[in-house]
């Protein structure tokens, strides 16, 4: 668009430079002709007078021929070269009607031919009275060439030629000039009309080249869409059965855990109720001893079971999809606490949450984990007096700047920061079974909402005062 | 009387005892695949069965499974209102619409602790045989 309007601008450019061009070249040939017109003016000029001067000649010559033979014929030369000096004169005084000066010495010279022809007009009339022998003093003005003693009619004419051949001089030079400048304008306007041309050719030439460049960049985006589009096409189809290698994964995964949830816990059964059935009704054959080995039997059963509801837990938490509606976390927080403490009357934990915390989350994933995290809390300050779990949020800071940080804090055992990084992994625990008992999944399940909230979870902790965990949910349409 | 589905002969074995154990004295009848539970559901429709009380079913059964024996129970005329009670292993929530979407009257998960599974039984007998009025046996 832009570029276009810079070629047409260019175009009427090089238009008016040629027009321009034009204009300069006629107006200089125009003076040329014109001082060309004034020369031949000149030249026409000077004919007629030196025409006049013959004239003015014949006219002396045919009266002395007159007063020599005295025939008529000399008479009748002399009548038609007076005709003739009138004429040349009339055209004189016409040719230089624009030139005063001229004027001025024509009217001059008018007066002297007066004069000339008077005294020619006399000697011829004194050559026709006479029939003997002239009296030749009487012929004396009309031989002179000046007969009152003024100038000479040939020395006016040569003045009036004079004048002409000066003007002759000066528009010479002035038509070689015009001349010149013609050949200046034609010499300059073709230079600049190739310099045009040139330009133009180098202008289609570059628009030449660029068309070409811009084909061959056409032909290679051609080139590197169709690769693309391949590419594509593969990649979809690689996506594709990724998807259903994934979906078929999936399915798998299900089946193996719904396998696990049945088959798994069928044999724990078994051995729980035979266990029992064995203490029921053989408790008489049975020593202390006995039973110990039962109770202990029953127990590992009970810690497997656990176990497999964990896992179960674990894998259920990255089958479902997440589902996230709003809920108010310090209520789910608080109804989460009094079960756990339901569980335990007897034991005396003070939890405090920060009210009308509100989410956009999957409230049956946000309540696993923090039933996890508060049972932890529950469970760890299970020794420590006055325990205190408390559940509340902060403006989070660095990379977490603008999220909201909830946190969970209790005044517990905690754990030694150096194993932190275990913390989150499945089936690592921080603290032996003779302390507290534990599946070794529940943070990693933790983990594993949190992070299908495409949120950050982490801890701190002071070894005996304490363990804070932190985690951040971001909302769906932050992400 | 009572039809117990159930394939494993230990669990069978045990329920039977927690039932005793509760002192639910009435007869007790076992079906140890989907095909039996069917079978015996349509000895009840021609009348060589006689209608249980109660219907105590798996799930996970061989040949056919639990929801399937359940989707039988439900289509037949004379078993449509039969109270069924589902007992599993299987706590999946898919496993529970199911059960429920077919009609289900109750879902109980068998826990591993036996003595709380003794309890439920129990509760079991005691809410299904005694407490609740169950419809007319046609």
């Amino acid at each position: 668009m832009q570029k276009s309007g810079l070629y047409r601008l260019a175009m009427v450019c090089a238009m008016i430079v040629v027009g321009l061009n034009t204009w300069l070249a006629v107006r200089e040939l125009r003076t040329l002709f014109t001082a060309q017109g004034w020369r031949a003016h000149t030249l026409e000029v000077i004919t007629h007078t030196k025409a006049l001067e013959l004239e003015v000649s014949r006219a002396d010559s045919a009266v002395r021929g007159y007063i020599l033979v005295s025939e008529p014929r000399f008479e009748d030369r002399y009548r038609i070269a007076v005709k003739g000096v009138d004429s040349e004169v009339n055209d004189l005084k016409h040719l230089s009607a624009d030139n005063s000066s001229q004027q001025q010495r024509i009217q001059y010279l008018q007066g002297r031919l007066a004069v000339k022809f008077g005294a020619l007009d006399a000697g011829l009339s004194i050559r026709k009275g006479a029939n003997g022998p002239l009296d030749e003093s009487l012929l004396g003005p009309t031989m002179t060439d000046s007969p009152d003693g003024g100038p000479t009619v040939n020395y006016v004419i040569s003045q009036i030629e004079g004048e002409e051949l000066r003007l002759l001089d000066e528009r010479t030079a002035e038509t070689k000039h015009a001349q010149r400048a013609v050949w200046a304008s034609f010499i300059g306007a073709s230079l600049l009309d190739i310099l045009l041309i040139l330009a133009a050719f180098e202008f289609l030439i570059r628009i030449t080249r660029d068309r070409y460049a811009l084909a061959e960049r056409t032909a290679e985006i051609a080139t590197l869409n169709t690769e693309l589009t391949s590419l594509n096409a593969d990649l979809e189809g690689r996506v594709e059965q990724r998807t259903r290698e994934l979906a078929v994964s999936n399915q798998e995964l299900e089946a193996f855990s719904y396998s696990v949830s049945h088959d798994l816990r069928a044999p724990l059964r078994t051995i729980d109720g035979f266990s029992l059935a064995l203490m029921e009704d053989f408790a008489d054959k049975l020593n202390d001893e006995g039973r110990d080995y039962i109770a202990r039997v029953r127990s590992g059963v009970q810690r497997m079971g656990t176990l497999i509801d964990a896992l179960l837990q674990l894998s259920r938490v990255t089958r479902t999809e997440v589902q996230r509606e709003r809920i108010d976390l310090s209520q789910l927080a608080t109804l989460v606490f009094n079960e756990i403490q339901a569980g335990s009357p007897e034991r005396d934990v003070l939890f405090l949450s920060q009210p009308g915390l509100l989410v956009q989350a999957d409230p049956r994933l946000i309540r696993i984990a923090l039933e996890n995290l508060i049972g932890n809390a529950y469970k760890f300050t299970a020794r420590t007096e006055g325990a205190k779990i408390e559940f509340g949020s902060m403006p989070g800071r660095d990379q977490y700047d603008g999220q909201t940080v909830y946190f969970i804090r209790d005044n517990g055992a905690g754990f030694d920061m150096q194993y932190v990084d275990r913390l989150f992994t499945a089936f690592q625990r921080l603290h032996g079974d003779r302390d507290f008992k534990g599946s070794g999944i529940g943070l990693a399940t933790v983990s594993r909402i949190i992070r299908r909230h495409h949120g950050s979870i982490w801890a701190e902790s002071d070894l005996g005062h304490g363990a804070t965990f932190y985690f951040t949910l971001t909302p769906e349409d932050r992400r | 009387m009572i039809l117990l589905v159930e394939d494993d002969p230990d669990h069978e074995a045990l329920a039977i005892r927690a039932l005793r154990k509760a002192n639910v004295v009435n007869e007790i009848n076992v079906a140890r695949d989907g095909a039996e539970a069917i079978a015996f559901m349509e000895g009840i429709a021609s009348g060589v069965n006689a209608m249980p009380q109660l219907v105590l079913l798996d799930l996970k059964l061989p040949k056919v499974d639990g929801l399937e024996v359940l989707r039988a129970i439900r289509a037949a005329d004379k078993t449509a209102i039969l109270p069924v009670v589902v007992l599993t292993s299987s706590d999946e929530e898919r496993d529970i619409v199911a059960s429920y979407r077919l009609g289900v009257n109750s879902y109980i998960r068998k826990p591993v602790n036996f003595t709380d599974f003794a309890e439920a039984t129990r509760q079991l007998g005691m809410y299904w045989l005694l407490l609740n009025q169950c419809p007319p046996a046609q």
